[in-house]
């Protein structure tokens, strides 16, 4: 089936996608745009933290990687596919539907700082990106506002932010426990910005700190796309098309013609379009511009989770227990910034998280049965912090995305991951690691564990269709348009030539803003 | 399978706790397994082989039950180095059905039941924790300025 020709086709509604959507269809009414989506919307009223074994769902059809949800055998409410991770040292995390991984995302909500848009020319690693935090800025400030910040202004780890809509999220017994710790020290510790309303705001309810962030917010008080960019997109006249996954971007003598789906009731369609979006995430959108036959050196590569540990430490005295919201309370930017005397480049962010749930802490044990785990679980439950200590990795090609020989359910080539940990991220890690168990100690730990590697914790996908001015090391310019394809674009996290030692999230939405604008300028 | 012999196995996966020197009258005891309503379903066909398989390393059903709860410990570590996948599996599914009990729940100091729409109090920053900020602030700017 063949369809009138649109404008623009966006392919992928996540945060990137639905940013974007909403900021071009705010600058240009002018213009048709489609949207389509692989999964649909999630049903609020339907949510599992609603049910009394939500607990499980977390571990089912609602865990965080895509594969875990497929092997279930619940039918989950993301339209998932399987990507090979045998070679990954981190398993791929994502949402697929309306919202993509802002259903399930913390709103952890934290900025690159400055220095991360330079890393080559400040410390000669990674890549300087096509232009400055003060370019962006002005889009963090948007995005800040359309998505409803709460948090603390005046944090001296960052150029000064507009005050926050709302006040920080109650930080709990855990949060002072940790700003504890950190003040003895003489450290840095702020409250995080979050994405998550800490008062009711722009018509949505205020968090209850239920706990479950990661299984969808049944109040609506954590920020996703759904609720936030799409609403308002719609209403601008964007139509978006769920339960339709995208085959192939039709591409003829180097200029895109639209792009071919399989929409909700498996009928072929193409449309038409005079500029094509992909923002599909790091793993969906090289898969998609493989599978067209976009050629790029850079396509798939460089692929970038952020190093990931944990530190924890058990507490005589009662914390809060598995409360949410899970991302927020404190943080660190202490070793941020790069200090040679450390042995690596760039930094870590130690970001103090609240408990998991009980079924979750429990199935997470090396050994889950027996009296060793019950007592360690007793020791554990309502008196743990927990720091996770997050770092740059660095671009590396042999990091990458690839298609398998094989065609998966959806229609599309299989996908496969490989990803190992560097040596750089190892020293990043352990120094991380050491500083938050000194941290731990500080605040009256009586006893620290750490997690040198956690594997579950591959939320970050990024640089796979990276943004430079070399095409044979991008795939994209400074504008998201791909070298080798004029009115083909990208505008997700893949696009990220290094990303900092912080969540993505905030970034990504502010990169497709200004996207948007770049567009919205260009296009006749 | 022996009712037995099924309980035998769920309360070694989870013992619960015993009371002992550390039990104290405000903190309940974690129960056994089979005591929080945990049950191995015979007919369920993808434990059978690894419920079979403990069966043959005890010397039989009867044996495992009747052994002592350290014997019956070290036989399913036994059972979980030669049968890793499926062991971990049976372990999985009866500690989601342990854990959401809302007994061992209970006895945790946690609510039973949906996480919504009830959620939970946390306490804001008190003023102590706040005025930690100033000393941050005095610091002064800590990022790193680019030209
Ligand atoms: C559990 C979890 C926790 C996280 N926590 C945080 C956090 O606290 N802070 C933070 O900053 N970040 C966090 N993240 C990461 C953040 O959510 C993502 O970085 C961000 O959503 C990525 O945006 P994106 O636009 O690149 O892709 P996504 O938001 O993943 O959207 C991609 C969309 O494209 C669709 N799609 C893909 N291929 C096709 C196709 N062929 N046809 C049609 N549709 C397609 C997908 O279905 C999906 O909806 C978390 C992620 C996860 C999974
Ligand atoms: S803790 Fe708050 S933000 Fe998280 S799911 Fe519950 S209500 Fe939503």
């Amino acid at each position: 089936m063949r369809l009138d020709p649109v404008d623009i086709a966006i392919v992928g509604a996540g945060f990137g996608g639905a940013a974007f959507a909403w900021r071009l269809s705010q600058q240009r009414p002018d213009l048709r745009i489609v949207c389509v989506e692989r999964g649909g919307y999630s049903d609020r009223s339907a949510l599992p933290a609603l049910r009394p074994d939500w607990q499980r769902a977390v571990l089912n059809e609602w865990a965080t990687s895509p594969n875990l949800r497929l092997k279930s055998g619940r039918k989950p409410a993301s339209a998932d596919y399987p990507i090979d991770d045998t070679q990954s040292d981190f398993k791929p995390l994502m949402w697929n539907g309306v919202g993509g991984s802002t259903i399930a995302w913390a709103a952890h909500f934290p900025r690159l700082h400055p220095s991360d848009f330079r890393t080559r020319s400040l410390d000669g690693v990674g890549d300087d990106w096509p232009f400055s935090y003060a370019d962006l800025e002005p889009y963090y400030d948007l995005n800040d506002a359309e998505c409803g910040v709460s948090g603390l202004a005046g944090d001296p780890a960052y150029p000064p932010k507009p005050d926050r809509a709302m006040p920080p999220v109650a930080l709990g017994r855990m949060g002072m426990a940790a700003a504890r710790g950190f003040d003895a020290l003489g450290w840095h510790w702020w409250p995080v910005d979050a994405a998550i309303n800490s008062r009711s705001h722009a018509g949505r309810a205020a968090c209850n700190h239920c706990g479950p962030c990661l299984i969808g917010c049944a109040t609506g008080a954590k920020s996703s796309t759904d609720l936030t960019y799409w609403p308002k997109a719609l209403e601008n006249g964007v139509e978006l098309r769920t339960g339709c996954v995208v085959q192939q971007v039709e591409i003829e003598a180097g200029r895109a013609r639209g792009i071919r789906y399989w929409d909700e009731i498996g009928r072929e369609v193409f449309q038409p379009a005079q500029i094509v979006v992909v923002a599909g995430n790091g793993i969906g959108t090289p898969r998609l511009l493989l599978a067209s036959g976009v050629k790029s050196p850079a396509l798939g590569k460089n692929l970038m989770f952020h190093g990931a540990a944990y530190a924890r430490g058990l507490f005589r005295e009662e914390l809060d227990g598995p409360v949410g919201p899970v991302g927020c309370a404190i943080y660190s930017h202490e070793f941020y910034e790069t200090d040679e005397s450390r042995g690596f480049k760039r930094g870590v962010h130690l970001q103090v998280t609240r408990e998991n749930a009980l079924l979750v802490q429990a199935s997470r044990l090396d050994r889950p049965w027996g009296e060793t785990a019950q007592r360690w679980l007793r020791d554990e439950f309502r008196h743990s912090v927990a720091v996770l200590v997050c770092n740059e990795d660095l671009p590396e090609t042999h990091n990458r995305v690839t298609l398998t020989d094989e065609v998966g359910a959806d229609g599309l080539p299989g996908v496969k991951v490989e990803y190992r940990v560097s040596e750089h991220t190892r020293r990043a890690l352990d120094f991380g690691l050491d500083r938050a168990e000194e941290m731990l100690r500080a605040a009256g730990a009586h006893r620290t564990v750490r997690i040198a590697l956690a594997p579950l914790t591959g939320w970050h996908l990024l640089g796979t269709a990276r943004m430079g001015t070399d095409p044979a090391t991008s795939v994209t310019d400074a504008s998201g348009r791909v070298h080798a394809v004029g009115n083909l674009m990208v505008a997700d996290g893949s696009l990220f030539p290094t990303v900092g030692a912080v969540n993505p999230g905030s970034t990504i939405g502010a990169l497709a803003l200004k996207l948007a604008d770049d567009l919205a300028r260009r296009v006749e | 399978m022996r009712n037995a012999f099924l309980e035998a196995v769920v309360d070694t996966v989870l013992p619960g706790e015993r009371g002992g020197p550390d039990a104290t009258p405000d903190v309940l005891p974690l129960p056994p397994g089979s005591h929080a309503g945990v049950v191995l379903d015979p007919n369920y066909a993808a434990q059978q082989g690894v419920l079979r398989f403990i069966a043959e390393r005890a010397g039989g059903e009867e044996a495992f039950a009747r052994a002592s709860f350290s014997k019956r410990t070290e036989l399913l570590e036994q059972v979980e180095r030669e049968s890793f996948a499926p062991f971990r599996a049976l372990v999985s599914a009866l500690v989601q059905d342990y854990y959401e009990a809302p007994s061992v729940l209970v006895a945790m100091g946690w609510r039973e039941g949906a996480a919504q729409p009830l959620g939970h109090d946390v306490p804001q920053a008190d003023a102590g924790t706040l005025r930690c900020l100033d000393k941050v602030r005095r610091r002064g700017r800590l990022w790193r300025p680019v030209s």
